[in-house]
């Protein structure tokens, strides 16, 4: 009996990773609320009494541009506890003493991640594809390119979820801090920034943008709000983030939080 | 052939408190050794180090040749490993965790089958195997460690405390899978802080305390290197103290306790033909006899002395 190689033992360990996933709640929670934000943006133009837009590429912006909140929710759910849970669960006692490397494990754990990632981001646009071309009956080319840079942002944000589940010591701690990090602080970053007048291009909530403003011809650019308030007159700058520097942003999100997450996950001990 | 684990100087430190300290440790082919300590010996921590749950902070140790704090991969590829109570992942039944674990080792999907159905007999959870394991107990889920760890049929399996966490008849039961080893090409090294359950299953012993190796070897050598033991008697009639300092006397009776009237135990220190006599004396002090058993293992009183000694 040989041992598989490392390639081959990450594709095992992704195997029954990815069907750890499908088969936990977390999953079907995830297809709920995609069903739940779909259904509520349909709702909102015959409330307001007006058509859905005409434009296919318009009417699918308007579902695109909440699939950052799948992300991160995603994220959260797939990767925020994926390691913390081997240690917490003892799981580890079970998987560690295998021929197997460390290293490995996390790749297939992480491989299980992002197939579960687009697997349900590819469920949210098939759905939003089957409305828009119901109403408008045809259906733009720039979701695909959206569909591709949620693609990257979420296997970004799924980075960042690792990290903090390489080194948190509870599940609970490091779902809410995934969670918060994705939604609250670099949000808040972002807005510091940009009232501060300083492009956020670093951060990845500000480049994860680019998933809904890519479906708008022409691509917005930069501008600069003077308002008046009592008198006094406020400039408040609009940045919207450019495609390409995005796209270098959530590559090197990636290679980083990942490097860092395979670091710390190897040098983890099963102590408890 | 190498010994399929040599422990050299291995120390874990945590923080400035030595868990395991410069431990020397050799377990040959086929030899079955018990890791004995009391609580908070050592014991886990060396076999966490063993089984790649735990780095070293100083030392080798070498399973089957390879040194698993370099090499965890190929040191491990000949090993079973029970460590702890493991969990298991909820979401699968214990087939699916077992073609799980089994083509990590890169076993085939036939041989995996095939040794399924036998390691869940062994462990009788056969009935188990298609029900997924959330709700499982504590002793199913141990059965179902031992299972996983006897898939790949290892040459070498290590096991923590194997029996704990199971009900009499379960730790009985495991006894009788490890004993049932003995016919094979099997090494065990198990950790357990029952005397007992090590005699029963061991023939050598590595006594552990305070991170430092006490003593290694048979269960027969270190008996004999005591030489005292504890002996059960019961009389037929009551006895006096006045026997009880007779009997006290006699040579090779270190200490003897009363129990009640009709019963004593003696701790006697000696060859086998000085026991005899001392049965014999006894008798010539006019004492019915009814019973005169060796208790309380000569084993534990060396494991009792060389703790009290090392502290
Ligand atoms: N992660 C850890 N951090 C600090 N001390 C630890 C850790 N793990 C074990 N210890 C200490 O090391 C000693 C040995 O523990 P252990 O190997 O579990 O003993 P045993 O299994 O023989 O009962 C104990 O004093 C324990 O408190
Ligand atoms: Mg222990």
């Amino acid at each position: 009996m040989t041992l598989p190689s490392d390639l081959v033992q990450s594709g095992i360990v992704a195997r029954y990773e990815f069907l750890k996933h499908l088969r936990s709640r977390r999953l079907l929670g995830i297809f709920i609320l995609e069903i739940a934000i779909i259904a509520l943006i349909l709702l909102i133009p015959p409330l307001q009494g007006q058509d859905y837009p005409s434009d296919p590429a318009k009417f699918a912006g308007m579902f695109v541009q909440w699939v950052w909140i799948l992300i991160v929710i995603g994220s959260t759910l797939f990767a925020g506890d994926s390691l913390v849970s081997e240690f917490q669960q003892r799981t580890g006692y079970l998987l560690f003493p295998n021929p197997v490397k460390k290293r490995v494990l996390f790749i297939g754990k992480y491989a299980a991640s992002a197939g579960i990632m687009f697997l349900a981001l590819a469920v949210f646009y098939a759905v939003v594809a089957v409305f828009v071309i119901s109403v408008d009956g045809s259906i733009s080319g720039l979701m695909a390119s959206s569909f591709g840079l949620a693609m990257l942002f979420g296997v970004a944000a799924l980075s960042i979820g690792y990290v903090i589940s390489s080194f948190m010591k509870g599940s609970t701690g490091a779902l809410i801090l995934t969670f918060a990090l994705l939604l609250l602080i670099l949000k808040i970053v972002d807005g510091v920034a940009t009232a501060s007048k300083a492009r956020p291009d670093f951060s990845l909530t500000f480049s994860s943008g680019v998933i809904g403003y890519i479906m708008e011809t022409p691509y917005p650019t930069d501008f600069v709000q003077t308002i008046d308030f009592g008198g006094r007159s406020f400039e408040f700058a609009n940045y919207y983030p450019s495609v390409t520097v995005s796209i270098v942003v959530a590559i090197i999100y990636i290679i980083v939080t990942v490097a860092l997450a395979i670091w710390l996950f190897d040098r983890r001990e099963m102590s408890a | 052939m190498d010994d399929p684990i040599v422990i050299e100087n291995l120390t874990k430190d945590f923080n400035g408190f030595k868990a395991v300290d410069s431990l020397n440790l050799k377990v040959e082919r086929k030899s079955f050794v018990g890791f004995l300590g009391p609580n908070g010996a050592g014991k886990t921590t060396t076999i966490k180090i063993l089984t790649h749950l735990l780095s070293a902070s100083g030392g080798q140790a070498y399973l089957n040749g390879v040194d698993v704090t370099k090499d965890p991969k190929n040191a491990l590829a000949g090993v079973g490993a029970v460590v702890e109570t493991p969990e298991f992942y909820p979401y699968l039944t214990p087939i699916e965790t077992l073609q799980y674990l089994g083509s990590l080792r890169g076993m085939s999907n036939e041989y995996i089958q095939r040794r399924t159905k036998e390691v869940l007999e062994t462990v009788k959870m056969t009935e188990w195997s298609k029900t997924r394991i959330g709700k499982f107990s504590k002793g199913m889920k141990q059965r179902l460690a031992i299972a996983q760890a006897m898939i790949h049929e290892p040459h070498v399996l290590i096991l923590d405390e194997p029996t704990s966490g199971l009900d009499p008849r379960g730790m009985v039961e495991v006894r009788n899978i490890l004993q049932d080893l003995r016919k094979g090409d099997y090494t065990i090294f198990m950790s357990s802080h029952l005397l007992t359950e090590v005699q029963e299953i061991c023939e050598s012993v590595a006594l552990i305390d305070r991170g430092k190796l006490l003593a290694h070897g048979s269960v027969a050598t270190l008996v004999e290197g005591t030489g005292s033991k504890d002996i059960d008697v019961r009389i037929l009639q009551p006895v006096d103290s006045y026997v009880i300092d007779r009997i006290s006397n006699f040579e090779g009776v270190e200490r003897i306790v009363p129990g009640d009237p009709r019963h004593f135990t003696i701790t006697f220190k000696g060859r086998e033909e000085d026991q005899a006599r001392l049965l014999s004396e006894m008798q010539t002090l006019g004492l019915k006899i009814v019973s005169f058993k060796e208790i309380g293992v000569a084993l534990e009183s060396l494991y009792m002395s060389l703790i009290k000694d090392s502290r």
